[in-house]
């Protein structure tokens, strides 16, 4: 502990008054000694003995006593070095003691935000753990990532039964205002079936209705596996309107919604759509689309032979029984006018992939139709002009081909593993334009 | 010496008082965060909620902290800023130490009357009576203007500190000064305030004051207890090692150092040496 600098004389030196400061004036008379007294004199003499007398003493222990007092004297400059070291070293602690505050703050705080990081991640997990929960119970065996397409679908089936049900009210309060005697009203036309599969196929009816099991929820099924209804228009318009202009009116049997009757009344083209499920039916018919709620032989057989421009089915083919099948095509010729185009669209079973994935998977498909028998069965009811072409190839399970650094063996390989990608990955679609003879 | 181990277990976040009082703390005693384990002589903590069983907690209140709340009637001691302090001193159980912002007279040591007078003497000072003045920002020593500067030495050396300003009241305070102020400064700093003093002015005060050794005397140890009461953190870690029971383990064994230390005794006074002769003394088994 040293002396606090407000007590040291510089630091007290300003509170000094200013005469004190001043030098003291000298006193202009002379000094002079004194006259020695006798007292004195005796004085003198005895310490002159006595130092005489002393003096060796003196003189021997001297330079001890200096020894001594060098000595103290660097024992106490080295306390004094000492003590402003410690001075020094606790003025360093005293100064570093906000930091050392400020690191045990933070590390609280550390240690705080770790907790609640935990305590966050727990609750996360939890929030996680109920949408998984919510996942399940709304799409079972898929979770969560599927549950806005299962989502989709309800509110398809939604909009489906309320369509239905509209449909009945109409008919119950015609029903009721129906006059007495008069035959009984029309039952309600079979309920859809349309085939699907997972190439582009849009809505069609199923005209075998006994074949078809009322507790299959079509609607739901073709919303999962159909594909985007936006791309299956896009594809259509490509496709087929090129092939359909010019021979309008066009029949589209099995039209749905009726998107590709849109796009030919875009083109310009006049179609009538047949549909017979009511509920798209009617909806098509509300957009101002020429629908009629019927299967397609029912529409056939009404209509006058030469009549009609162009038939056009997608997927509805490979859902027909054989004597159907047959039926529709020989009626499909009868009512074309001359030069009047048949147009259908429908699974390749010969393409393997189609027969063990896509095919199967509908189980209102009846029978695989492959294009050659497809083209037999239109060339045999009279159509002339018959043509094929081959829709989207499976590439995406194509085998790679390999390296041509390997020569001959890549060669070989390519050309087998190109044989083996026809069979199994080949175009999983094909669509059939026959032409009825101009004459 | 052991120092006494204080953890940190405040909620963040920590406000500049609070802040400045674990400062203090940390400048005379070992501060560490809670999470780094080990012994603590007592933690620190906010009032939200009461430490855990069997510690010894110290908590923070501050102006708005309900001094109902459990963890403050389950503390130790309770820790506050010097004006806080003064507020919730009659209204908890726990005894309550007052912390604050850094001072600004770390140097100061009480210096009595009579030493004023003698170091007055021995600096070619005024050594029978010199009133320092510090009014309206003004610094004067026996009613010659004197620098900012002279502050400290002025308020060491007084025989009596008139001022209006409360912080050179508390700086007169600290180093033991009879300390005069309006009376209603007096009354905000819990200045000694005597019963002559309901009318007259600081500068009537500090004439009465002069004029009667023993009021002056007892006049400068009230100021100076209050320093120690509401400023000092030395007192203030001092008194908390005595709540907390650490003040034996934590003394020296020469019982006279730290007092000594307190009052600003020179290393190589003759006090010193004469202190250590007496124990030596009375710790004599003859």
């Amino acid at each position: 502990m040293t002396l606090p600098p407000e007590l040291r004389s510089d630091a007290t030196q300003v509170l000094r008054p200013a005469a004190a400061d001043q030098q003291p004036v000298a006193d202009p008379r002379p000094v002079t000694a004194p006259t020695p007294t006798a007292r004195q004199s005796i004085k003198r003499r005895v310490r002159s003995s006595v130092g005489r007398v002393a003096r060796p003493a003196l003189n021997k222990i001297g330079p001890v006593i200096e020894r001594a007092q060098r000595g103290t004297e660097t024992q106490r400059h080295a306390l004094d070095a000492a003590n402003r070291r410690i001075d020094e070293l606790e003025r360093r602690l005293f100064d570093q003691a906000g930091q050392r505050v400020d690191l045990a703050l933070m590390q609280q705080r550390l240690e705080s935000n770790e907790i609640n990081q935990t305590l966050q991640k727990a609750d996360f997990g939890d929030v996680l753990r109920r949408f998984e929960a919510l996942g399940a119970a709304i799409a079972p065996g898929a979770g969560i990532d599927a549950a806005a397409v299962r989502l989709a679908e309800q509110r398809e089936q939604l909009h489906s039964l309320d369509r239905r049900l509209r449909v009945l009210d109409s008919r119950v309060n015609t029903a009721l205002v129906a006059p007495q005697g008069a035959p009984p009203l029309p039952t309600a036309a079979p309920a859809a079936t349309p085939a699907v599969t997972t190439s582009v196929e849009p809505a069609v009816a199923a005209p075998d209705v006994e074949k078809h099991s009322a507790g299959f929820d079509y609607v739901g099924f073709e919303g999962r596996f159909r594909g985007e209804p936006d791309e299956i228009l896009r594809v259509q318009r490509e496709r087929y309107i090129p092939i359909l202009t010019g021979h309008g009116p066009v029949v589209d049997i099995g039209c749905g919604r009726g998107e590709l009757l849109d796009a030919l009344r875009e083109a310009g083209i006049d179609g009538i759509g047949v549909e017979p499920e009511p509920g798209m039916a009617a909806e098509a018919r509300a957009r101002g689309l020429v629908v009629e709620q019927t299967d397609a032989l029912g529409f056939l057989r009404a209509q006058e032979p030469d009549s009609l421009g162009a038939v056009f089915s997608a997927h509805v083919l490979e859902h027909l029984e054989l004597d159907y099948l047959l039926e529709f095509i020989q009626l499909s010729l009868s009512r074309l006018r001359p030069g009047g185009v048949f147009v259908a669209e429908t699974p390749n079973p010969a393409s393997l992939i189609v027969l063990g994935n896509s095919y199967i998977l509908d189980p209102t498909h009846v029978w695989p139709l492959h294009p050659s028998l497809t083209s037999f069965l239109c060339e045999s009811a009279g159509f002339r002009d018959i043509h094929l072409a081959f829709h989207a190839p499976a590439t995406g399970y194509h085998l790679p081909k390999a390296e041509p650094q390997l020569g001959d063996l890549a060669r070989v390989v390519n050309e087998g593993f190109s044989r083996l990608n026809d069979v199994l990955f080949g175009p999983q679609d094909y669509t059939i334009v026959a032409t009825k003879a101009a004459s | 010496m052991n120092r006494l181990r204080i953890g940190i277990a405040t909620r963040a976040p920590v406000g500049d008082d609070l802040r400045a009082a674990l400062t203090r703390l940390a400048e005379r005693a070992d501060v560490r965060a809670v999470v780094d384990g080990g012994r603590f002589d007592t933690v620190v903590r906010t009032a939200e909620a009461p430490g855990p069983y069997g510690e010894r907690t110290t908590v923070w209140v501050d102006a708005d902290t309900d001094l109902t709340a459990p963890a403050v009637a389950a503390a130790v001691v309770v820790l506050a800023a010097p004006a806080v302090a003064r507020e919730v001193r009659t209204r908890v159980t726990a005894p309550v130490l007052a912390l604050g912002p850094q001072e600004a007279h770390t140097s100061a040591r009480p210096v009595a009357p009579f030493t004023r007078s003698r170091i007055r003497r021995a600096r070619g000072l005024q050594d029978a009576t010199a009133v320092a003045r510090h009014v309206a920002g003004q610094w004067s020593w026996d009613h010659q203007p004197v620098d900012e500067s002279a502050a400290g030495s002025a308020a060491a050396l007084a025989s009596v500190l008139v001022t209006d300003d409360a912080t050179t009241a508390v700086l007169g305070a600290a180093w033991g000064a009879p300390v005069v102020a309006p009376v209603e400064l007096a009354r905000e700093l819990d200045l000694p305030l005597p019963k002559e003093r309901a009318s007259a002015t600081p500068d009537e005060e500090a004439e009465r004051l002069l004029a009667d050794p023993a009021a002056l005397a007892r006049h400068a140890q009230g100021c100076h207890a209050l320093y120690a009461r509401e400023h000092s953190p030395d007192r203030a870690v001092l008194q908390l090692e005595e709540i907390l029971g650490s003040a034996g383990r934590h003394r020296p064994r020469d019982g006279f150092a730290q007092p000594l230390d307190l009052l600003g005794t020179p290393t190589d006074s003759a006090v010193r040496l004469r202190a250590s002769g007496v124990l030596d003394t009375l710790r004599s088994p003859s």
